[in-house]
């Protein structure tokens, strides 16, 4: 050390300096890290600091077989940030370069547009920039300003959605022409934005639509599966907090904390998508042959009560549920469970199996149904009238394969009105039937016994005075079919996750017994009457198999009076009767029959009854119940028993 | 002069030290900024592989989606018109139910063929072959 280093002046000076640049340095530090800290952190994290949601997927629908019925995929909304290209050439400092440029970006956009099918100056007319009046409190970039302190736009809408594949063409820069051949990397066209967004597709269609419902546009389940179990489809969005950078993007490394998204779990139906494309033609021919104004058939499995097919007509497209429908918001409406109609002599296997399990009757008792009236507690009552003129007695069989009115209004008088209520009751009349509730369910219309009138003991029995609705006089066919018990109907049959791993299975649920098992099977039998020859609806006969149904043919109360030109028509039904696979409802409400006249349950039901029995005998592999059928059976089972 | 040499020694393991402390703290330095240059470089590959996996993802549910709608009743239904194919649905109609045993039968149709082999005498094509084959039935 030199003494002129330890005493210089200007060295003092010096350090005078550092030091107190280090003061400088030091109390900036204190300020920004100390008094200004909170203020400093919320610009940094404003600038840099964003909270990333992680959409889940929705959950799949699916049918019974593992056909997809509703499912989710992006979609990618297009827009155009007219002022890019004018970005793009102001950073380009060279006249010449730049004019190569903006023919550039004219050969992209007419590439472009013929990617998209478009016409070019439909797609150059997004190109105009185009300002607004920047917002009270809006905190605009210098940079999105023009000179006149207009806000620019840089997001113009021009295309609703483009698929995923088509979105990937569209911003592969190899697939425009480029002003530089020899580019490292080739760009799109200059303010080409894709907005991604989910969207609910129904692959199928129109198929089920009343049954899987949808989701509107705010992404809220409206009706069907999709409300129902939407608890199970929805999934639960994850976040992540993270950085971005001046340009916006995530600065992975900075991600502090994560929650993943959940997808939705999938829900498989019962329904079948081969059966319901069967029902839905059949609806279709029903609908062009006899133009009503609704008609509901519903197809089930006879032991579980799980539903197979159910559909409405007028009925819609899934994916385009708020296009313009012939039917209007009509076609909206699950019919099957929303509407009630009077059922008519569907109903009258209530009075009959009440009375034989009672032990009242046999198949065989015999009643006069030539009667006007008869006495009840003492009172004549009128009994209502009929199609036919029944000379001699009907027996009980009798009376159900005619369908006759007075038979089925003496059997109600012999049960009497307590009991008649109870089994109307028990076959599932005047509640709900408990199915998912798909759509808001109405439980019908049965007045309590004690408010019945004086006609009504000879008037419910055949049906009239009370209502329900498609789905009801379905399943109270189906306490026959499956030995006395009531079911509930069910349409999901699983939950899985989203690895494809079921968690919950649906079984067949007996909400409680109707009549004994002896009075199914004997009704069972007596049923088959009314498919034969004598019966009122042979058309709904299969050779070859035993068919038990019933027919209905409803007056239509019109302005508070019966018509006579109004008619719901119905037959209930399932096969084979001894062992029954498959219950088949058939309701059209006011066909008009092509060659005039009433639209009775046999001309209008029945046949389509016949038709879709016919066909699902071959899908669902179902046998008929014959001695001459066993040895086949045996030999396809390969000899064991 | 003994002092003068103990304070240079000092000075000189001071600076040594200080040397020491600076070196040591840069290589730190550049270690941390090293790693934090791969992090950043790790979480960006994972960031290119995620936006990867979501774009095959979002693909693979437009193909599902796209196959989904060409196996739809309608779709398949079209096709078999455009393709004049003729297929028909099966209905009950169609099927002829047979109902003799499958063994008789099979056996009667076989031995038929085999004995006209030998006599053309009709009445022995009809009933020998079912005496034939009977023997030949499993046991029940």
């Amino acid at each position: 050390m030199s003494r002129g280093f330890s005493s210089s002046y200007r060295i003092r000076l010096l350090a005078a300096l550092v030091l107190a640049g280090f003061g400088v340095v030091g109390g900036q530090l204190l300020r920004l890290h100390i008094f200004d800290r909170a203020a400093r952190l919320a610009e940094i994290n404003r600038a840099r600091h964003e909270v990333v949601i992680e959409r889940a997927r929705r959950g799949d629908i699916f049918d019974a077989h593992g056909d997809t019925l509703a499912t989710s995929r992006t979609k990618v909304a297009l827009a155009i940030d007219p002022w890019a290209l004018d970005d793009l050439l102001a950073a380009e400092k060279k006249e010449p370069r730049r004019e190569l440029l903006r023919l550039a970006e004219q050969e992209k956009r007419v590439t472009l547009a013929g990617l998209l099918g478009m016409p070019v100056a439909a797609l150059e007319k997004y190109y105009t920039p185009v300002t607004r009046d920047p917002r009270p409190d809006e905190n605009v970039d210098s940079h999105n300003l023009t000179s006149e302190g207009r806000v620019k736009v840089r997001f113009v809408k021009f295309n609703e959605g483009v698929e995923e594949s088509l979105y990937t063409r569209l911003t592969d820069g190899k697939n425009y022409p480029q002003a530089d051949k020899k580019t490292s990397t080739p760009t799109p066209p200059a303010g080409l934005v894709g907005a991604r967004y989910s969207v609910r597709t129904y692959p199928q269609g129109q198929l089920a639509a009343h049954v899987v419902g949808f989701i509107n546009k705010d992404e809220q389940p409206v009706t069907g599966v999709e409300s129902f179990a939407d608890f199970y489809l929805r999934g639960a969005d994850g976040w992540r907090e993270s950085d971005k950078d001046g340009r916006g993007r995530e600065l992975a490394q900075f991600r502090t904390r994560e929650a993943p998204a959940a997808d939705g779990y999938s829900v498989v139906l019962s329904l079948d998508a081969a059966v319901q494309h069967m029902v839905e033609q059949e609806l279709t021919q029903v609908a062009t042959k006899f133009q009503p104004q609704k008609a509901t058939i519903i197809v089930s499995d006879a032991h579980t009560g799980f539903i197979l097919a159910l559909a409405n007509w007028p009925t819609f497209d899934l994916n385009n549920y708020n296009a313009p429908n012939p039917a209007g918001e009509r076609a909206l409406r699950n019919v099957a469970v929303a509407d009630y109609l009077e059922p008519g002599s569907t109903f009258k296997i209530v009075a009959s199996s009440g009375a034989l399990n009672e032990g009242l009757v046999s198949p065989q008792t015999r009643f006069d149904c030539s009667l006007a009236e008869v006495m009840y507690n003492g009172k004549s009552r009128a009994l209502p009238k009929e199609d036919h003129v029944f000379a001699a007695p009907l027996s009980v069989a009798e009376i159900i394969s005619h369908s006759s009115n007075k038979g089925a209004a003496q059997l109600g008088m012999l049960l009497g009105e307590e009991r008649l209520y109870g089994y109307a009751r028990a076959f599932g009349f005047g509640e709900t039937t408990g199915l998912p509730r798909i759509y808001p369910e109405t439980p019908g219309l049965l007045a309590n016994w004690k408010k019945w009138s004086g006609s009504d003991i000879t008037r419910i029995p055949m049906g009239h005075t009370v209502a329900a609705t498609p789905l009801q006089i379905h399943m109270a066919m189906g306490v026959i079919a499956s030995g006395g018990e009531l079911l509930r109907p069910q349409l999901v049959r699983e939950v899985r996750d989203a690895a494809g791993v079921a968690i919950y299975n649906f079984g067949r649920d007996v909400r409680h017994r109707a009549i004994s098992e002896t009075t199914a099977r004997t009704m069972a039998q007596m049923l088959m009457g009314v498919v034969s020859s004598e019966g009122t609806a042979p058309d709904a006969a299969i050779p070859g198999f035993e068919v038990a149904g019933k027919t209905g043919t409803t007056q239509k109360l019109v302005d508070g009076q019966y018509s006579s030109t109004h008619h719901v028509a119905s037959f209930v039904g399932f096969f084979p009767a001894s062992r029954p696979a498959v219950v088949i409802s058939v309701i059209v409400d006011d066909g008009h029959p092509p060659g005039g006249g009433t639209a009775y349950g046999r001309l209008v039901a029945a046949p389509s009854f016949k038709r879709l029995g016919e066909q699902l005998i071959s899908y669902l592999d179902i046998k008929p119940v014959s001695a001459s059928a066993t040895p086949g059976l045996f030999a396809l089972e390969g000899g064991r028993r | 002069m003994k002092t003068l040499t103990k304070t240079r020694a000092a000075a000189s393991l001071s600076l040594l030290a200080a040397v020491v402390l600076i070196g040591s703290g840069g290589v730190t330095g550049v270690g941390i900024v090293w790693a934090r240059q791969q992090i950043a470089a790790t979480a960006s590959r994972a960031q290119v592989l995620k936006k990867r996996l979501d774009q095959a993802e979002r693909s693979l549910a437009e193909l599902n989606t796209a196959l989904t709608a060409e196996q739809t009743a309608p779709a398949l239904e079209r096709r078999n018109v455009e393709w004049q194919l003729g297929l028909v649905p099966l209905r009950e109609p169609q099927v002829v139910r047979v109902a003799a045993a499958d063994e008789q039968l099979f056996a009667g149709r076989r031995g038929r063929g085999l004995f006209t082999d030998f006599t053309p005498a009709a009445n022995l094509a009809l009933s020998a072959p079912s005496a034939r084959f009977a023997v030949n039935l499993p046991r029940r």
